[in-house]
């Protein structure tokens, strides 16, 4: 059996979501088709009002259909902190911890030479441009702890030195209720290094 | 290949772990993952993850492909793929930090883009592992130039070094011109043409790289620039990434507080 040319227009282009294959976007569109035509028109308004509106922040790169974004908006918060963050996921992240009061800068990614990602493609100039303002005094880096994140990490630390910022990188290490001998090596090793004395 | 061959040929990879690092991974659908490994054995070989969890007891598979990590791996052998089997630590992670951690991404690069898929390179192997404890130790140019130098050697574009294109042993104190494919041409003089000089080098450096002894900063540079022009046709048209990125971490590095 095959479908209408629209139909199977419509299954391709649910493909594109992650973990939708031919399978289930086949599936996905006979469901909005036949169940739920009303919810659906509302989905297909709403991804075509979302995908031309929502552009980034100009100052930290996250999703936005403002100029600037909520939090960069926010004045109660302090300007001297500058948390730098891979994705818009780990914002909302460290948002939800609850404890964090200053900015955040977005990479969007991170530095992966093989990949052909570098300075430029993680927005590296804006970030010279927003260090070399002079109102953030601390970076707190809190990208990835692969080798990529640890790379980007060492780029953005020398940037901050060179505006004379100081700059900070999360700790990583045994999680909360983390039995030790449950931990792996390498999340072990990183805990080691990044050990403090106890006061 | 019949089936008894192919069985036999599973059973040997599966059974007996590769030792190796992994150069770089790629993301594969939702939770799978590609690795591109330089193996003892197995020389360069992809192997694809399927299922990886992210957290928990259950993501320390994925924790542990990352580069510059010892593993032992197994893999079922598929015609086109190679599907992950065992993978454990083999030894510590090394740790490469600042300098030394965008020059292990350059040697990484250095590999994917020149090594042949399933070559079996033990010496190069060994080569590369002692040039990322060398990193972790202390980081400097001397290691990298040493690896270009073996990495070359053991692909088998390796370079003549001690003697010029007519078979006589080099002078230290003539200037060469370096044509590839042909070697070392010896020249009158220091050629004065910026665009010749580039492709010149004085004998005494072409003697102590031969030597492998790169502690003088002149043959450090001149070890640089030949091991560009060596390896510049076997890279193709594409620059590296990881030396621009090295170059822009430097110039960070250098531009003062
Ligand atoms: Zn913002």
């Amino acid at each position: 059996m095959s479908f209408s040319p629209l139909t199977q227009q419509l299954i391709e282009a649910l493909t594109c979501l992650p973990g939708v294959g031919p399978k289930s976007a086949q599936r996905m569109a006979l469901h909005l088709l036949d169940r739920d035509r009303q919810k659906a028109t509302r989905l297909a308004d709403v991804l075509s009002q979302a995908m031309s509106k929502i552009g980034r922040c100009q100052k930290c790169r996250n999703f936005t259909e403002n100029p600037v974004c909520h939090i960069c908006a926010q004045t109660s918060r302090d300007p001297a902190l500058l948390c730098v963050v891979e994705t818009p996921a780990d914002v909302i992240a460290i948002e939800q911890a609850g404890t964090y009061r200053g900015f955040y800068f977005l990479l969007l990614g991170h530095l992966s030479p093989i990949d052909g990602i570098g300075p430029d493609d993680i927005g590296i100039p804006l970030l010279d441009e927003r260090l070399g303002q002079g109102e953030v005094k601390e970076l707190i880096i809190a990208t990835g702890t692969t080798v990529e994140g640890e790379a980007t990490a060492h780029f953005i630390s020398e940037l901050a030195r060179k505006h004379g910022v100081l700059a900070s990188r999360i700790a990583h290490g045994v999680p909360m209720g983390g039995e030790l001998e449950y931990v792996d090596s390498n999340t072990l090793s990183l805990a080691l290094r990044g050990r403090r004395v106890i006061d | 290949m019949n089936a008894p061959c192919a069985a036999w040929v599973m059973v040997m990879t599966s059974n007996e772990p590769d030792e190796g690092f992994l150069l770089h991974a790629r993301p594969f659908r939702d939770s799978s993952l590609i690795g591109e490994f330089f193996l003892r054995r197995g020389g360069r070989v992809s192997i694809l993850y399927k299922h990886l969890k992210k957290e928990g007891k259950a993501g320390a598979k994925a924790r542990l492909l990352q580069p510059f990590t010892p593993l032992a791996v197994t893999y079922e052998d598929r015609q086109e793929l190679k599907i992950g089997r065992m993978l454990e630590p083999a030894g510590a992670s090394l740790f490469l930090t600042g300098t030394a951690l965008f020059s292990g991404l350059y040697l990484n690069e250095l590999l994917v883009r020149l090594l042949q898929r399933e070559e079996s390179l033990p010496e190069l192997f060994e080569h590369y592992r002692n040039a990322l404890l060398q990193l972790q130790d202390k980081s400097d140019e001397i290691t990298l130039r040493r690896f270009e130098q073996q990495l070359l050697q053991e692909l088998g574009y390796g370079l003549v070094l001690h003697v010029d294109v007519s078979g006589a042993p080099l002078l230290a104190d003539t200037w060469y011109l370096y044509e590839a494919d042909t070697g070392f041409i010896p020249l009158p003089q220091q050629p004065a043409d910026p665009g010749r000089m580039r492709l010149s080098f004085l004998g005494a450096h072409l003697l102590e790289m031969q030597q492998r002894q790169y502690e003088d900063t002149a043959v450090r540079n001149a070890a640089k620039r030949l091991s560009r022009l060596a390896l510049a046709p076997h890279l193709g048209d594409k620059p590296l990434k990881s030396r621009e990125l090295f170059a822009a971490f430097q110039q960070e590095t250098k531009r003062p507080s």
